[in-house]
């Protein structure tokens, strides 16, 4: 406990970021709704967020917070169209399981 | 060096949790809820980290208009408590255990092994700059970033109009005799 | 401002000023209360309460016993967790926008200047907004938890009245940081400090920036002319159908409360926050120590001053709002679209442009 409260800044964002980043991977990959893949993704992008954050401060740079800008509107853009393409899949097909869509395999 | 105060802690342990909700939790609309408790605790941490701007943007966009969508998809499509009943979900589930544990550590590996970040808080020395000001991003944007930002602006201009189109209902094709009277609609 | 912020005593400022605007917001709920129905009762030509205490001013307080006492049920297929967490959601982000909105002046006090306002951030005009879009959440999940078609059908034309209103904010947000070039909300209200003929209030320099930020403040907190959500007559109660007792009155303080918020921010952005009018905070004060009081005493005078102002410029907006309340009637769900997207979007873009040729012009002759 004592080396959690020594940490410098730096790293504990960075670990931190990496631990959402690893959650994110292990719930798009476990997760079989498409819903909770998309949510996911998001937690990935907000991990590496973190670590730009830590990255852009050690260096003094707003080099950082400018990528940081541009990734939040990245994934807003992405999330509207991703969420669309999601809803007319289900009222296609009547599911968002990721299991059952399998129309593209031989 | 600056270490990291009790603040920060606890928004970290916090996020985590939240996180954990995202990923482990049966109803989708708890799911989303949990995200957007992420999405408004790392914003608290970029604020904790003095970095106002960029906190305040993520509670904006990421917490109250991202997270809504989600809620929003996820009350619209209707999606009940979803079960995993597949067949050899323990073995995908371990096997994404698997693999998030292998991305920590090779990040971890690479980024954290070395002499780098262990004990500095910056290379500028121990008085960080407060760059992420706004004044100084937008005139980053304006000139080192220019084309970042208008593609950026371009891309959300795509992605506004492709949900539009997305959006759209299909009129099914209606057999007969008669013309498809579009003017009546348009009377309403 | 550094050194008040290095100050010792620094945090008991803020916990102080914390307390005393806390038990201020809770206090002004019964106030507008009284407000609603007297003034309510003024406008329809009929007596307002005058049962419950001189002249009715006990009512409030019977109204809360009331709802105390109401059987606050929860329904029986809803996921309870949401159903409880929501009208938590109503009312903490309201009291979390307090914080960011200057009230006053700085008091002076042994050499270190305290500001009125819990916490100066850099980014305040951002912040406030980022916290008013939290409120969608709570009509979300009163709908979805409440496991009722009708609170669904509230929920789901609230929150999108909601978030395509906030869109028109959020570029009347643009006109005003090119305006004022700053977005700390502090540095907004010194701003607005000066003027000869007319204050240099931010309603005279955006005029159409002013007009559609009040239309769409309404249509935030879900009054009328936007009642529809909650319409009384055509969708039962709307979101909160389901909600009764002690909840209700979570979601009914939540919805006065960002009333008041709301119009503590147009008075700050537009109606010149805190100043005197005419008088800007140094004038003041070096009239007061004319008087021969020392530092201390004319800041303190100087501030209730302010706070006054503040409060009676609120005050104005707040009585709008209980006018405008019951003299339109609602708007139709799609003339309500209309409006948000068709109408107050282009006009807002306009005002945008138009700002920012006249912003480049004017810093370009200088």
């Amino acid at each position: 406990m004592s080396t959690l409260f020594m940490m410098s800044t730096t790293q504990f964002h960075i670990v931190l970021g990496l631990i959402l980043f690893s959650l994110g991977v292990f719930g798009f990959l476990a997760r079989r709704s498409g819903i909770v893949a998309l949510m996911c993704l998001e937690l990935m992008l907000n991990g590496i967020n973190l670590c730009l954050v830590s990255f852009s401060q050690y260096h003094g740079n707003p080099d950082g917070s400018a990528m940081i800008l541009c990734i939040v509107l990245v994934a807003a853009a992405e999330a509207a169209i991703a969420l669309s393409l999601l809803v007319k899949i289900f009222r296609k097909l009547g599911t968002v399981s990721l299991d059952d869509l399998r129309a593209l395999k031989g | 060096m600056i270490t990291v105060s009790l603040l920060q802690i606890l928004l970290g342990i916090l996020v985590l949790t939240s996180a954990l909700g995202v990923v482990l939790s049966r109803n989708p609309i708890v799911s989303a809820m949990m995200l957007m408790s992420t999405l408004f605790l790392t914003g608290g941490l970029y604020i904790s980290l003095g970095l106002y701007f960029i906190g305040a943007v993520q509670i904006l966009i990421y917490a109250g208009a991202i997270a809504v969508l989600f809620i929003f998809i996820v009350m619209l499509l209707d999606m009940k408590t979803f079960k995993m009943v597949i067949p050899g979900r323990k073995i995908i589930g371990a096997l994404g255990l698997v693999a998030a544990a292998m991305i920590f550590a090779s990040f971890y590996q690479s980024i954290l092994s070395g002499q780098h970040f262990n004990g500095a808080t910056s290379l500028a020395g121990t008085e960080t700059v407060n760059a992420a000001d706004p004044k100084i991003i937008s005139l980053h944007f304006l000139s080192k970033y220019m084309i970042a930002f208008q593609m950026t602006g371009l891309l959300i201009l795509g992605a506004i109009m492709g949900a539009v189109v997305l959006g759209k209902p299909v009129k099914p094709k209606m057999a007969g005799n008669f013309a498809q009277n579009t003017t009546e609609e348009k009377a309403i | 401002m550094t050194e008040a912020l290095t100050n010792y005593f620094f945090p008991f400022w803020t916990l102080i000023l914390t307390l005393v605007i806390g038990v201020g917001v809770l206090s002004y709920v019964p106030v507008i209360l009284m407000v609603e129905r007297w003034g309510s009762a003024w406008l329809q030509r009929r007596s307002g309460p005058n049962r419950v205490g001189p002249m009715g001013s006990m009512q409030p307080m019977a109204d809360a016993l009331k709802l105390v006492f109401k059987e606050a049920n929860i329904p029986a297929q809803s996921h309870k967790i949401l159903f409880l967490l929501a009208p938590a959601l109503a009312v903490v982000p309201p009291f979390v926008a307090l914080t960011v909105i200057p009230f006053g002046g700085s008091i002076h006090f042994m050499g270190a200047e305290y500001p009125v306002q819990i916490s100066q951030l850099s980014v305040g005009l951002l912040f406030l907004l980022g916290i008013t879009s939290l409120h969608v959440y709570s009509v979300l999940l009163a709908g979805w938890a409440s496991n009722n078609k009708f609170s669904l059908m509230g929920a789901l034309r609230s929150s999108s009245q909601m978030i395509s209103y906030e869109i028109a904010i959020g570029v009347c947000m643009v006109s005003l940081i090119l305006t004022y070039g700053t977005l700390d909300l502090r540095e907004i209200v010194k701003l607005q400090e000066h003027g000869s003929s007319l204050p240099a209030w931010g309603m005279f320099l955006q005029p159409v920036a002013f007009i559609i930020l009040w239309i769409c403040a309404f249509a935030e907190t879900n009054r009328l002319p936007f009642d529809l959500p909650e319409g009384e007559s055509e969708l039962v109660a709307g979101y909160h159908t389901e909600y009764s007792g002690l909840t209700f009155g979570l979601f009914f303080m939540g919805e006065y409360v960002a009333m008041g918020v709301a119009s503590a921010f147009l008075t700050t952005l537009f109606l010149g926050g805190f100043n005197v009018p005419f008088i800007s905070e140094l004038e003041l004060r070096n009239l007061l120590l004319a008087q021969n009081l020392s530092l201390e005493i004319a800041s303190l005078v100087t501030v209730i001053l302010q706070v006054l102002a503040f409060v009676m410029k609120t005050g104005f907006f707040l009585w709008v709002y209980v006018w405008i309340r019951w003299t339109l009637p609602r708007f139709r769900y799609d003339q309500l679209m209309d409006l948000g997207w068709k109408v107050l979007l282009p006009i807002g873009v306009l005002n945008a442009i138009v700002t920012l040729g006249v912003t480049f012009f004017l810093r370009n002759s200088q």
